[in-house]
């Protein structure tokens, strides 16, 4: 229940930001901040960038986490995200942080993400990517359940093409291994690179009044 | 079924949120302008703002954008690429999982009748807001006259399916696109960076 609160809250957030854009009160958070942070650094998945070495769900000291659900077939919402995100590193904004964005994509669709494919993936759009992908669907609902996130693959039979959905949220996880902040689909790269550098400043994060 | 049809429930009125508050990402060119200024071809369909984006590496399909604008009431039928690009490109609309068919303007029904049936979904068992969206192959793409109808990331796009090579910044493709009554036409669609 206080999730669904924290997510409703998190709406009319961005309706507001949304609405008001960048001419709205600079200071304030684009994305949705979570309160109180709370821990996902008890999921660990295979870094398949790694060597498949388990991964911990924690940024590099002084840098942030961002982690995204989705899979490599996917041709419109996950590149769309992932290019807005490359596009915010190079924000203005971002100035003096370079470098201390790291990336995670978890794939829901690891039947046909192999562990090369999605390090590949991610490469285009941020080197040194970690490439999470795990064969046990126990730990991929652990982990997405962690964080929130939800996904479904269906296949319908018949030679139709399988249907594969997944929440379309960016999250942001800091260095001691705490979701901080999430962003949904549509999100404006300069708002991103605002709120990336508002962490990464240690600035105390609030919504726009 | 009930965790899934709160789920899809949340995830519809997210939607509808994201797209009233902000519909387009800001890689997007706005559309609405382009009603009035769109060129007079009688009886075609103008199409500006054309794009298709850089495939990742590995990745299997790609997609392309664009805001067509149609003088008289028509579809937009179908687009292909050529084979040497992709085996088969779709017309495809990006929606709240779960929504019903075709509905994507009312997504906000959360009616349990028109959840589909579902094989074994594998879903997270937490009800958070979750934002979850899928996408589909549709028949066609109404074009009301005089409408700009925008195809854009998060909404309705040209998908390439199976691309035979990736698609690399600073080439660009040649679509052909078939309509109800407009006779079909080429469009120049460059790839960028997106």
């Amino acid at each position: 229940m206080v999730r669904r609160l924290v997510a409703l809250a998190a709406l009319a957030l961005l309706a507001s930001s949304c609405g008001s854009g960048a001419a709205g009160n600079a200071d304030a958070f684009r994305g949705a901040v979570i309160t109180p942070p709370r821990s996902v650094a008890q999921v660990v998945l295979p870094d398949a960038a790694d060597g498949n070495r388990p991964f911990t769900f924690r940024a590099e000291k002084g840098h942030l986490l961002l982690v995204y659900f989705g899979y490599t077939d996917c041709p419109d919402i996950c590149p769309t995200t992932l290019s807005d995100i490359r596009k915010a590193l190079r924000d203005p904004a971002m100035a003096g942080h370079a470098g201390k964005i790291d990336l995670a994509m978890v794939t829901i669709d690891p039947e046909v993400d192999s562990g090369k494919l999605l390090t590949r993936f991610l490469d285009s759009f941020h080197p040194g990517a970690h490439a999470l992908r795990t064969d046990d669907p126990d730990a991929l609902a652990a982990a997405a359940k962690a964080f929130g996130a939800t996904y479904s693959v269906v296949d319908p039979g018949h030679n139709l093409p399988r249907e594969v959905g997944h929440s379309a949220i960016t999250y942001g996880v800091d260095d001691k291994g705490n979701l901080v902040a999430q962003w949904t689909f549509g999100m404006p790269s300069a708002d991103f690179a605002h709120d990336f550098a508002m962490i990464l400043d240690g600035a105390e994060l609030r919504a726009e009044q | 079924m009930k965790t899934r049809m709160l789920v899809s429930t949340v995830a519809c009125c997210t939607l509808v949120v994201v797209g009233a508050a902000c519909g387009s990402s800001g890689s997007t060119p706005k559309a609405d302008k382009t009603t009035t200024s769109a060129p007079a071809v009688k009886g075609g369909v103008s199409v500006t703002g054309a794009w298709a984006r850089m495939s990742p590496a590995g990745a299997a399909n790609g997609a392309a954008y664009m805001t067509l604008t149609s003088p008289t009431e028509d579809k937009l039928l179908s687009a292909s690429v050529d084979a040497g690009v992709a085996k088969k490109t779709e017309i495809h609309e990006t929606v709240a999982a779960g929504s019903p068919m075709g509905s994507d303007d009312s997504a906000a029904d959360d009616s349990s009748s028109t959840m589909p049936a579902t094989s074994a979904p594998m879903m997270s068992s937490d009800t958070t807001m979750a934002g979850q969206m899928t996408m589909r192959p549709i028949d066609s793409l109404e074009l009301p006259a005089g409408k700009a109808v925008e195809l854009k990331p998060g909404g309705h796009h040209i998908m390439f399916v199976d691309l035979v090579k990736p698609l690399t910044v600073g080439s660009t493709l040649k679509v052909t696109l078939t309509f109800e009554n407009a006779e079909p036409m080429v469009v120049d669609v460059p790839v960028k960076e997106g």
